[in-house]
């Protein structure tokens, strides 16, 4: 299992590499002259081009890459273009705004989808399971940002009770985007639990759990679902992968101090080294969290833990 | 209906009946099945497949999977008191402890995520509250060390397990509370044939350590000669003919049971499979009126085709149901004899 987790670590190496040098590249192409927008409209060609030096961008592409890697392991991301902060500590102090989002509303969609979709496993056909099939529908087609728009004009504009924007309102800042977030992998969750669990709760060892003489409940919470629990894993995996990229719309419709906005607003002010710094503690958090979610996988089944030794 | 009629049978259904409704079609899985297994006595309940073999254990069990199934009249005794009438809460304490079942499939029988000893060990204290969890461990071990499997492997998965020793463990677990019958549903069809021996002989040795009743599900002859004390021949739902092993393998009456049984056992000849039968069995969803043999009986008379038989004694417990012999019963045994 350890050998296991450090071949993982050491695999996210390359992801790595091959991400910020995708995005090097593209920032590359992306028009504009940073030394120019340092310097601002006015500056002379020849003030303009000393910065270029200055700031190591007359050299080639590779060899800047290169430096930017050295020093990202160092721990040095460079600074800001546009208000020549540390990008380092700038990333520190809004990555746990989108870290605490991402994981209150993981926490209360998996909190409610898993029960939801036992019972309507269990319960199948019937008004109940019924119900909530419609409305994980409707979840898993709406659109992340359009619900948040949606929540935002009646809950803060209308009915005044939660705060429009920003994380300054202790709990009450998290309901809506959580709940923005949060639906749409509810609802994917709840599916997931659901047809799994119509799958497991037919299978003979739950019948063999039955005939020891355990309740009914105790068969179907102590067998069939953890064997529901593999696939859905998997699911929340995805999901929570897809949190925090899709935390930079809804960051910018709720103003939330996170990585999504300060990435939105890097772009606008073609601040590479910001948009650097992100795309870098992104990608991190995403191998991360596939990495939890596989390691998941050999608690959860016997039969993938052996296959790790 | 003689309910608490303490009998010495530990099991006896009488009249059951048991459909399976599904959208297309009504399956008459179980047609007024009546049978009788006596105390420390071994069953064996053969026919061929879909003859409803299956159904009538999990009827016992109270496991007929619902929605589907339906138990729509007859009774089933388990030591005298009728099962179909318990609540869930009372059938739980039934189960495992009063009756448990090997189920048809060992492969899929464990739950391939928990280790065999917490399988065991869950059968263990369902039925004793009393003992602490090192007391159930401890004795989920011994049951596993009594089908031939080292404690020390307890801790592993079901998929760490050949064949055989899941058997063995299913095994294990339906005995472990000691229950006082066991159905045994097909248990050694998964097993090759040294296996099968010794998971058969396991079966006996423990059968007579705890007097254990069983009701053996097989399509296999030599298994109901070496392990059975009587036989009940199931055709389309109900028994067509019931009697001691002599009886049956000796002096078979129902021309279905000759027909299994072909022309080859005799007591000293037992090593024989049941023999295919000419003509299939008929659609469970539309079974034949009268005798539901008839469309594959070649004695069949005008009356097999409106009138269902009634049992016909031969001395004990020997009956068939036929109406060959439901005549006078000299006449009935010449016809009989001309084939
Ligand atoms: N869950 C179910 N839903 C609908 N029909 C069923 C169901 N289970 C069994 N049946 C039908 O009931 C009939 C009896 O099935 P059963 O499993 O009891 O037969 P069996 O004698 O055990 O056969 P085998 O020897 O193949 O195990 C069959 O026609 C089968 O198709
Ligand atoms: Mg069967």
């Amino acid at each position: 299992m350890i050998r296991y987790m450090i071949k993982r670590l050491l695999a996210m190496i390359p992801v790595l590499i091959g991400i910020t040098f995708l995005v090097f590249m593209i920032m590359q192409l992306a028009p504009g002259d940073p030394a120019r927008l340092i310097l601002g409209e006015n500056a002379s060609p020849e003030e303009v081009k000393e910065l270029r030096e200055q700031m190591g961008l007359e050299d080639p592409v590779l060899v800047q890459y290169f430096r930017y890697m050295v020093n990202l392991c160092k721990g040095d991301m460079g600074k800001s273009y546009i208000t020549n902060r540390l990008v380092a500590s700038e990333v520190a102090a809004r990555f746990p705004y989108t870290l605490k989002l991402a994981l209150v509303s993981a926490a209360v969609s998996i909190l409610i989808a898993i029960p939801l979709g036992i019972i309507a496993a269990v319960k199948q056909n019937t008004i109940f399971d019924n119900t909530c099939m419609v409305l994980s529908l409707v979840g898993i087609s709406m659109p992340a940002f359009w619900m948040a728009l949606m929540l935002v004009l009646v809950f803060s504009l209308r009915l005044g009770w939660l705060p429009v924007q920003g994380a300054n309102m202790g709990w009450r800042s998290y309901v809506l985007p959580s709940i923005a977030i949060g639906f749409m992998n509810m609802a994917a969750i709840a599916r997931t639990t659901r047809s799994s669990m119509l799958e497991t709760i037919r299978q003979d060892y739950v019948r063999t759990a039955k005939s020891k003489g355990i309740s009914n409940a105790s068969a179907i919470l102590g067998h069939a679902f953890p064997n529901a629990l593999i696939p859905t894993v998997t699911v929340v995996g995805v999901q929570l992968g897809g949190l925090i990229g899709g935390a930079v719309l809804t960051e910018t419709v709720f103003a939330w101090p996170g990585l999504g906005r300060l990435i939105v607003q890097s772009v606008n002010a073609r601040d590479v080294p910001m948009i650097l710094g992100c795309m870098v503690v992104m990608s991190v958090s995403f191998s991360v969290i596939n990495l939890v979610v596989d390691l998941l996988y050999g608690l959860l089944d016997p039969r993938v833990k052996s296959m790790y030794a | 209906m003689v309910i608490g009629s303490q009998s010495n049978n530990t099991l006896e259904i009488r009249d059951l009946v048991v459909e399976y409704r599904t959208r297309e079609r009504v399956v008459h899985a179980v047609n007024s099945l009546s049978l009788t297994v006596g105390r420390g006595q071994t069953l064996g309940l053969v026919g061929e497949t879909g003859a409803g073999k299956t159904t009538t254990g999990l009827a016992v069990m109270g496991l007929i999977p619902k929605p589907a199934g339906v138990v729509l009249g007859g009774a089933i005794l388990l030591n005298g008191e009728d099962v179909l009438h318990k609540s869930d809460r009372e059938m739980k304490q039934i189960r495992g402890k009063t009756v448990s079942m090997i189920f048809q499939d060992p492969m899929s029988s464990l739950n391939p995520v928990m280790s065999i000893e917490r399988q065991i060990s869950e059968a263990i204290r369902a039925h004793d509250r009393s003992l602490t969890r090192s007391q159930v461990l401890q004795k989920a071990h011994e049951m596993l060390e009594m089908v031939g499997i080292p404690r020390d492997r307890g801790s592993e998965y079901p998929h760490q397990f050949s064949g055989g020793m899941k058997q063995r463990v299913v095994i294990a677990m339906a005995l472990s509370c000691k229950p006082d019958l066991i159905i045994a549903d097909e248990p050694t069809t998964a097993l090759d044939v040294t296996i099968q021996a010794q998971v058969l002989g396991l079966m006996k040795d423990l059968k007579d350590q705890y007097r254990t009743s069983m009701v053996m599900i097989t399509h296999d002859l030599g298994i109901v000669a070496e392990t059975c004390d009587s036989v009940s021949v199931m055709y389309a739902g109900s028994i067509v003919e019931h009697g001691t092993l002599h009886d049956v393998f000796d002096d078979p009456l129902h021309p279905y049971t000759k027909g299994l049984f072909g022309s080859l056992p005799r007591l000293d000849d037992r090593r024989a499979k049941l023999q295919p039968i000419k003509g299939l069995m008929p659609d469970p969803s539309n079974l034949p009126t009268g005798c539901t043999f008839w469309p594959r009986c070649d004695h069949a008379k005008d009356v097999c085709r409106v009138e269902k038989p009634n049992p016909t004694y031969f001395g004990g417990e020997h009956f068939v149901n036929c109406h060959l012999f439901n005549e006078e019963i000299s006449g009935a045994r010449t016809v009989n004899m001309g084939d």
